[in-house]
């Protein structure tokens, strides 16, 4: 089903954000996708395969448009790649048990964050060169070497360790950089200002 | 899950929740494999290997492969299960009940498929 734009009259672009007056899912902000897509505010329908994501409300106020998630997310459109808030399927771009126990985290807490955060499908990460598989495999393995080195995890960590399994898995490393900057920026424009678990293990962050 | 739900029963919410989270990805990866659609070093495994190695490969990867899909599932509460530890015993909820997420915990290197399994396994 198509979605009017309400973002007010104008042109956008591939990658910016926009707005509707009937939302296919609630009422947020969304990312105009696809190759060389672009509509005019105001006048266009949208069809759903033209959105790529959406955020919370706080985000739809105007957050993102200035910056954050919204051009991290242009990017990894640009280089194409599709992120998609996890709807059931699909692999967290950030692992999401970093977030267990939290409960301060976006509107219902730590699993409503979960189901909104990023995710890329199958056919993504196949298209990125991995597996779902392969790539949970390399989070587990990094997360537990970067712990067993007595670190404590913060989200330069996270960064550091989600960027390697990407790589470990298959992924080009530039690619792999912008993927994970998707998924933090996205986070923090959520409103997630750090780890709270460090994942596959008992403890909490440090 | 209520006892139906239109016009389906319980049991056939779960059988197609079941298929769509865990069967039918899991086919895909697999039929997608031995197509030889995967690039990078999964892809060039898959071409190095002479033909029984290969069938070695599919049935291996296809069996890990639903094993993880179900984890996964679990793990997002997409299918929510419980498991008794032994006859009688209380009903354990898995997604949650851990301070992992069980499909990475199955699949990664040395976790419990490397633990546990007594046959053989590929890294891919």
């Amino acid at each position: 089903m198509a979605s009017r734009c309400e973002s007010g009259p104008g042109r956008r672009q591939f990658g910016q954000t926009i707005q509707f007056v009937n939302p296919p899912v609630f009422r947020g902000c969304y990312y105009l996708g696809g190759t060389g897509t672009d509509l005019v505010c105001g006048s266009e329908e949208v069809p759903d395969w033209a959105l790529v994501s959406l955020q919370f409300d706080r985000v739809a106020s105007g957050a993102v448009e200035s910056g954050g998630a919204g051009r991290a997310l242009a990017r990894l459109l640009r280089a194409g790649v599709r992120a998609e808030p996890f709807k059931g399927k699909g692999h967290h771009i950030i692992a999401k048990a970093l977030f267990r126990g939290n409960t301060t985290y976006a509107p219902g807490g730590v699993e409503t964050l979960n189901r909104w955060a990023l995710s890329l499908s199958d056919d993504t990460l196949r298209a990125i060169g991995t597996r779902h598989t392969i790539l949970s495999g390399k989070q587990k393995s990094n997360y537990f070497a970067y712990m067993s080195e007595g670190r404590q995890l913060t989200f330069q960590g996270v960064f550091r360790i989600e960027t390697k399994s990407l790589i470990d898995a298959g992924v080009e490393p530039g690619l792999a950089r912008t993927i994970v900057r998707a998924g933090l920026d996205d986070l923090i424009a959520r409103g997630v200002t750090a780890p709270t678990h460090v994942p596959w293990t008992k403890g909490p962050v440090l | 899950m209520t006892e139906s739900e239109g016009e389906r029963t319980t049991g056939e919410m779960f059988a197609a929740e079941l298929i769509d989270q865990v069967r039918d990805p899991a086919l895909k990866e697999g039929l997608d494999l031995v197509a030889g659609k995967y690039p990078g070093a999964i892809g060039a495994a898959w071409a190095a290997a002479d033909e029984a190695e290969r069938l070695r490969m599919a049935v291996s990867n296809s069996v890990d492969e639903a094993i993880f899909r179900l984890l996964h599932a679990i793990d997002n509460a997409a299918l929510e299960l419980r498991w008794v530890r032994s006859p009688g015993g209380e009903p354990v909820e898995l997604a949650g009940s851990s301070d992992f997420d069980l499909a990475g915990e199955y699949i990664s290197e040395g976790g419990w498929r490397d633990t546990y399994t007594q046959e053989p396994h590929y890294p891919y």
